[in-house]
């Protein structure tokens, strides 16, 4: 798989620019649920020929800023605790549960100097494989832990009653991206997620769901 | 529960033609670009992603608090991002480098209760006559003092002794057993052939053990070579945090004189470098007083490096990561200097006979390289290759008549000096037998590196302008994710011109972070 197709829908994200003065009136969000067909998941290879045409000789260097590159395993290490309020992804159990950042450490990519001296940042399908591995256990303990707390002191669902309140409070958490109350922009597809799940699962299987959903998205895993 | 991620994109047609839609970019893109912004510099600066506090205040203010930067800057978070930098930088990790010979490691038994002793077979057979521990019972002693043996019932040949209980130097706060024999605390002993060796150089002599506490001996099992090889790598890292965190200048990397050792590393220049002959070449005398710290003793003591020390280019972390002193000089270069070795000279093919020249500089096709690479490899010229060792005039002289002849076969002729076994061409190498090796073929200039150290690279490097220049870019790259364009060399010439001005990484990365390249991030360039 290559970085491009890994970045793309980041990219899409920041597509902003304004060049239109208006008057104050309630925005009408345009939202296109994710349908497009070169990146339909991130384990799927595939080839430079799909991501549109290139011109090879471009008129002028465009001007670039900081590139988005793939978050760090050090930095998933430092933030996955500070986010879920200590908890973080472990391997095995009891007495030899192991972190699981640490115990991955050479899999995962990173350098040991000794064997490799370059952290290997592609989105690798092993690399896709292991954070699905990562938010699967995250979320599962989080969203247990926030059953036995209040509201106002939970990692995950920040509100039993309004889902949209919690998934806003996610977007904003591991995303950075902020939804203001009454809009449910960039939400949908976690609304429906958990409406799903909900249905057919119940509300735990509905919450860890969406956060593992959150957890591996692309917004999340660069930066 | 096992769950497939959901991969979520969401096309923002923002703008386009409604006037209506455009409301929102006024009200939001500010505080979406700057909680973009706010993520990336807390990633970057901290290693981390910023907590909900610190973006909901973004939304709040609809900006970001400029004052997070000097906060993020001031954090031990960001000491620790420089950390992870220079970690790459240096490949800051001499976990694999062996220590000690078995001669000089003890090892523990399976199941932790038996005695422990050191598995070699030189030592076991000149304690009991064959490959074998000790017995699991009190060892007896003789009316001098004498360890006294009995017979092993299975094999008369071999004679066992029982265990003693010791307080091991690195944990002295428990007993251990260990064989009575690799027990023993004398400074000399009586060989076979009746002369007196120095027991903490001698691992076969059946009147010498493992030291005071047995502190001449590794032991593996418990982790001590690796406390050692750790303290290696943590000794470079935290010179460098203490630079970064003090906000002193970044050139004391490369020309500082204080760094700090701990115990593990003192208990080992102190008692265990040298017994290992020349495996390692290292040992006490490093131009500065290595103190007499106790192994235990993880405090970190500061010491002012003294002669051919420069910065980190002279620490343990260093010299054995980078074992050859053309490995050293290579490393610097890339590291420092953001170049490497090429030429585009090729090589005539290996039957020419340019190929018989054995000085590099000279030699058909790799004097492109080995011109350059041989100059900057004399800096460490007076540092031993694979070893910690500075070597200085009064015991290692430039020219040494005992390691001219034929029979020069002692250990330090093989390793430092230019003997006869080395020569492939005796007319042109002839004159160099004898000689410490980083001074065969050195015209003056080389031999004035020699003489420099470590410490002359560094003052060339800064002295050029090329180490801020490197600085600088290596920073660029670090922040932006990719090399600075030619379009923005103005720029990085710039930020170097305000560097040097006081070689502050904190100011340079604040200036960089803040510029808009940074700032806008995807984002930068587009038309507003
Ligand atoms: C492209 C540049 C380049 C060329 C060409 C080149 N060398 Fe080197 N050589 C180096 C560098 C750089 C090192 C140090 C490598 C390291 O350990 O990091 C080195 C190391 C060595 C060493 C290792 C010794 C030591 O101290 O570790 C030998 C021997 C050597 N070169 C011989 C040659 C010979 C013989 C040729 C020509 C056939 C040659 N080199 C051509 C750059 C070059």
């Amino acid at each position: 798989m290559n970085r491009l197709a890994f970045v793309a829908p980041l990219a899409a994200l920041t597509l902003w620019g304004c060049d239109v003065q208006a008057p104050n009136t309630t925005p009408d969000p345009v939202i296109v649920p994710y349908v497009d067909p070169t990146v339909p998941d991130h384990w799927t290879p595939t080839t430079p020929t799909d991501q549109g045409p290139v011109d090879l000789d471009p008129p002028q260097a465009p001007l670039e800023g900081k590139v988005a590159r793939r978050i760090t395993i050090d930095q998933l290490r430092q933030s996955i605790p500070a986010l879920f309020d200590g908890i973080t992804w472990t391997i095995g159990t009891g007495r030899n549960a192991r972190e699981g950042f640490d115990q991955l450490s050479g899999s995962l990519g990173e350098a040991d100097y000794i064997q490799a001296t370059n952290e290997n940042l592609e989105p690798t399908p092993l690399f896709a494989k292991f954070m699905d591995d990562m938010a699967g256990d995250v979320c599962a303990k989080a969203v247990a832990r926030d059953a036995t707390k209040p509201e106002g002191d939970r990692v995950v669902v920040a509100s039993d009653s309004d889902v949209a309140a919690s998934l806003r409070f996610l977007r904003l958490k591991l995303h950075g991206i902020y939804v203001p109350a009454g809009n449910t922009e960039g939400l949908e597809p976690y609304l429906e997620l958990h409406q799903r799940l909900f249905e057919s699962d119940g509300a735990n299987t509905a919450w860890i769901g969406v956060c593992v959903a959150m957890l591996t998205a692309p917004e999340m895993m660069t930066y | 529960m096992k769950m497939k991620p959901l991969l979520l994109g969401v096309v923002w047609a923002c703008c386009a033609t409604t006037p209506a839609f455009a409301q929102v970019c006024e009200e939001t893109n500010p505080t979406q670009a700057a909680l973009h912004y706010l993520r990336r510099l807390s990633l970057d600066l901290r290693g981390r992603l910023p907590n909900v506090t610190e973006l909901e205040s973004v939304v709040t203010n609809g900006a970001l608090d400029p004052a997070i930067i000097d906060e993020m800057l001031a954090s031990e978070a960001f000491v620790g991002q420089i950390r992870r930098h220079h970690r790459d930088l240096l490949w800051a990790n001499v976990g694999n480098v062996r220590l000690g010979n078995n001669n000089w490691n003890l090892r523990g038994s399976r199941n932790g209760n038996l005695p422990i002793s050191v598995g070699a077979n030189g030592r076991m057979t000149a304690y009991r006559g064959g490959v074998t521990s000790c017995l699991d019972e009190p060892a007896t002693f003789g009316p001098s003092g004498e360890i006294l043996t009995t017979p092993d019932p299975n094999n008369s040949s071999l004679q066992l002794e029982g265990y003693v209980l010791v307080r091991p130097y690195w944990d002295p706060s428990v007993e251990v057993k260990v064989c009575a024999f690799d027990a023993q605390s004398a400074a000399t002993a009586v060989d076979a052939r009746g002369r007196t060796v120095d027991c903490s150089r001698t691992g076969n002599v059946k009147g010498c053990g493992c030291g005071p506490n047995l502190r001449w001996c590794g032991y593996n099992n418990g982790g001590v070579n690796d406390d050692i090889t750790a303290a290696m790598n943590e000794q470079l890292l935290r010179y460098i945090d203490r630079i970064v965190r003090d906000d002193r200048p970044y050139t004391e990397v490369v020309l500082g004189k204080d760094l700090e050792i701990n115990g593990p590393l003192a208990h080992w220049l102190n008692h265990q470098a040298q017994t290992q002959g020349f495996q390692l070449l290292a040992g006490p005398a490093q131009n500065y007083p290595v103190p007499d710290l106790e192994f235990s003793d993880q405090a970190w003591t500061p010491v002012t490096q003294g002669t051919r020390h420069a910065g980190i280019l002279s620490l343990p972390g260093y010299l054995l990561k980078f074992q050859s002193d053309r490995g050293r000089a290579n490393r610097f270069y890339n590291a420092f200097l953001c170049q490497h070795f090429e030429t585009t000279e090729s090589i005539p093919s290996a039957s020419d006979p340019c190929h018989q020249q054995p000085d590099l500089t000279k030699r058909c096709g790799c004097k492109g390289c080995h011109l350059a690479v041989e100059p900057a490899a004399a800096y460490w010229g007076r540092w031993a290759e694979a070893g910690v060792l500075p070597l200085e005039e009064a015991n290692f002289p430039r020219h040494n008549p005992a390691c001219e002849g034929a029979d020069a076969r002692n250990p330090l002729c093989r390793t430092l000096y230019f003997t006869q076994a080395d020569v492939t061409n005796p007319e042109i190498e002839g004159p160099w037998i004898g000689q410490l090796r980083a001074y065969v073929f050195a015209d003056a200039a080389r031999e004035a590196n020699i003489a420099a150290g470590p410490e002359g690279i560094a003052r060339a490097a800064v002295d050029s302008g090329r180490y801020a220049t490197c600085t600088v870019q290596r920073m660029w790259q670090f922040l932006m994710a990719r090399e600075p364009t030619v379009e923005e060399e103005a720029t990085v010439a710039a930020l170097t011109t305000n560097f040097t001005a006081d070689y502050r990484l904190r100011s340079l990365i604040k200036a960089i972070v803040t510029r808009p390249e940074y700032v806008e991030g995807g984002r930068f360039g587009e038309e507003e």
